[in-house]
């Protein structure tokens, strides 16, 4: 892969210039928007605001063209009509700019023959100017290590994830919801028309990003399948990648002879495509979510087999099924453990002490970790979860619920350090909206303690099934090999 | 052994969209897909002399350069077991339109019947199909694809990606199914893909499993690009 494009500098500009800056603050301005989300989100480097008419905004001189800026530019964000792009790219490549970011729409993705002829024409002058394009028509680049963001709002600290979006909305709703569960990003990605940079030069240049574990994408279609396939291939060597692909309704083609060609939904050919490579496939946004923290915040486990401990007695039964459903194992808890596990407790009423293990309630946060540790040294187990359905106490109020629950969680937060396997947490069943609240902080706290923690038990099991498959798959394979 | 070339040329310089079920077959064979044992008779005599040498029971065909549903005109006879059936059913198969000849072939005895296909992506370009065959392939859909070049490691995901794939194992007293030739067989036809451009679709649909396990193509459709 020696000619894979290094993007650093897309990530890391010294400068930027942001085109479409109005002086008028009272009406919707992206420009502005764009330039005080920098600001505000703390970009280290000098930001130069740009409009045809000039004038002055915040204290800063707005410049009429990028030429006219006392500086080097780096980086170019456009929030300018199309029109009046190509001039902005031709000053531009005199400029010496190395990059720009269309916000600007209204290129291919409108269907009609100008949009597709104006996109060929910036993208020519952008090739012969030596000016690397994001876009058009997207939101552009999150990257907290290089003070990129379109959003002041999101999380100033860096993390493993990076995300590849063809929507601009599905990235901010993947880095909203991310950041609230403790996802922290790399570098994000709304990469739009992809008219020059596509997909494919993503996905390769975060292969061999440093900062960057774990993949994300939300991919509607490609435009070079072989090329994103061999990228995707050579990705997952390394890293696990993680996929929304949409498109599922899309139907085989019409025209078909052969009963082969009638069943070749694209959706079908995308699943054996994304399979080959090694790609773990999602369905939502939120599932893609899950299965990202998952491998955020667990180890790999050295098998399938997972035992889960808890409280709420039909709750487990549901567990049991929901799980053993999607193909995870649970393996029967030996004599030996057992019995090491019945002699920490006064007696087997109210417990169950199968797979998975029922405890109703806590004696003591000794017994808690005994019971977690001789959990952590079994043999049955390669992966352990905790569970706590928090409307499951038909007798209990809601005050002494939250006393109850609260002791609980503070147990479970202290247990961090001396487990070594793969440890998952479910807070799930919150059916009032006092155990919704509590169940929501907790989440965070324990997420902040570098939990996995998962909202329910079925989006548990199938974050954990795709995480231990990913896991088995790739022993599969280095066994073959 | 027929080119395979030629056989393409052939069928693109007489104004065919597609390789008939003879002409598929011996494409593929060339390439080392097992098929069944079958000839080409051009009358009733014919086709008997050729039962005889094959040895009943055996299949009879309408074969024809139009003829690409045989089933549906009624053009094809399984288990054809003596001389007065192979003449009166031959003399019947003769008089459908668009019949040239009789394709006899031997009767593969076998329970399973499975699909192995070829399509181009517009996408990823040659993509291999493997799944349930026969009249299941359409009503209970269980297929799956994979993008060509296949590895060893591609062909036995795809057996085991398909939902019934327990369908491999041992069944009712025939053995399993010998998965190292089936992946040999999923991988050629994504080879076949990759090196001819002028072929757009591959049906191998009956991909019979014969009871010890071996799987021969009983059926095959080849279409060609416009």
């Amino acid at each position: 892969m020696n000619n894979t494009e290094n993007l650093d500098f897309l990530f890391h500009p010294r400068t930027i210039a942001v085109a479409g800056v109005s002086e008028n603050t009272n009406k919707f301005n992206a420009g502005l928007m764009f330039l005080q989300g920098l600001m505000q989100f703390g970009f280290k480097g000098q930001i130069y605001p740009m409009n045809p008419i000039g004038g002055k905004i915040m204290g800063m001189k707005i410049y009429k063209s990028v030429k006219d800026i006392p500086d080097k530019i780096d980086f170019v964000i456009s929030a300018i009509p199309s029109r009046y792009t190509p001039q902005l790219m031709a000053d531009a490549a005199e400029k010496g700019v190395k990059a720009i970011h269309f916000f600007t729409s209204g290129f291919s993705e409108i269907e009609n023959v100008e949009g597709k002829h104006l996109q060929a024409d910036i993208i020519a002058r952008a090739k012969a100017g030596g000016i690397r394009v994001v876009g058009p028509n997207c939101l552009g680049l999150y990257c907290p290590s290089g003070g990129l963001s379109f959003n002041a709002d999101f999380d100033k600290a860096s993390g493993p994830v990076a995300m590849i979006s063809q929507s601009g909305g599905n990235a901010a709703h993947c880095v909203q919801e991310g950041n609230d569960r403790g996802v922290l990003f790399s570098k994000v990605i709304s990469m739009g028309n992809g008219a020059d940079l596509n997909e494919s030069d993503y996905l390769e240049y975060l292969t061999h990003d440093e900062e960057t574990k774990i993949i994300t994408a939300y991919i509607e279609g490609v435009r070079e399948g072989p090329r994103f396939l061999r990228a995707l291939k050579s990705a997952t060597k390394s890293k696990p990648v993680i996929i929304l692909k949409v498109g599922t309704s899309e139907s085989g083609a019409e025209a078909a002879v052969s009963h082969t060609a009638a069943m070749a939904g694209s959706n079908q050919v995308w699943e054996g495509a994304l399979r080959q490579a090694g790609v773990i496939r999602t369905s939502s946004i939120e599932e893609m979510i899950d299965i990202t923290i998952a491998f955020q915040h667990m180890p790999a486990p050295k098998g399938n087999k997972i035992v889960v401990v808890g409280i709420g007695g039909g709750a487990s039964v549901i567990l049991a099924d929901e799980f053993t459903n999607v193909g995870l194992s649970l393996p029967k808890l030996g004599d030996k453990l057992r019995k090491s596990l019945i002699e920490l407790y006064p007696s087997e009423a109210g417990r169950i002490f199968k797979n998975p293990v029922d405890l109703n309630n806590f004696e003591s946060s000794e017994t808690f970790f005994k019971t977690m540790k001789a959990l952590d040294q079994c043999e049955e187990a390669d992966l352990l979860a905790i569970h706590i359905a928090f409307d499951h106490f038909g007798l209990i109020s809601i005050k002494d619920k939250e006393f109850m629950i609260g002791a609980y969680l503070k147990l479970v937060g202290e247990i961090k350090r001396e487990i070594k396997k793969p440890l998952a947490i479910i807070l799930h069943s919150y059916a009032s909206t006092q155990m919704r609240k509590l169940a929501y902080d907790a989440g965070k706290e324990l997420t902040a303690a570098g939990f996995a923690v998962f909202p329910s038990i079925q989006r548990a099991a199938m974050a954990l099934i795709k995480f231990i498959s990913y896991h088995e798959e790739r022993r599969t394979v280095a066994r073959i090999k | 052994m027929t080119d395979p070339k030629s056989l393409i040329y052939n069928a693109k310089s007489s104004g065919r969209k597609a390789l008939n079920e003879y002409e598929a077959k011996s494409f593929l064979a060339a390439f080392g897909v097992p098929i069944c044992r079958e000839i080409l008779a051009s009358s009733v005599d014919a086709a008997f002399a050729e039962a005889v040498k094959i040895g009943f029971p055996v299949v009879l065909k309408a074969s024809g350069e139009k003829m690409a549903h045989k089933t549906e005109a009624g053009g094809v006879v399984l288990n054809v077991k003596n001389e007065l059936e192979i003449r009166s059913e031959g003399q019947r198969l003769l008089e459908i339109p668009g019949c040239e000849a009789l394709l006899v072939q031997e009767m593969i005895v076998g329970a399973r019947e499975l699909v192995c296909g070829l399509t181009r992506d517009h996408s990823f370009g040659p993509s291999v199909m493997f799944g349930l065959g026969g009249i299941l392939t359409e009503t209970l859909k269980d297929t799956v694809f994979r993008i060509a070049p296949l590895t060893m490691y591609d062909a036995k995901d795809m057996m085991s990606g398909i939902k019934a794939n327990t369908i491999l194992q041992p069944l009712r007293g025939e053995a399993a199914v010998d998965t190292d030739l089936l992946a040999k067989i999923l991988i050629t036809v994504g080879e076949i893909g990759l090196q001819f451009e002028s072929i757009a679709e591959i049906d191998i649909n009956p991909l019979k499993i014969c009871r010890d396990g071996k799987p021969v193509a009983v059926d095959a459709l080849i279409v060609l690009t416009g």
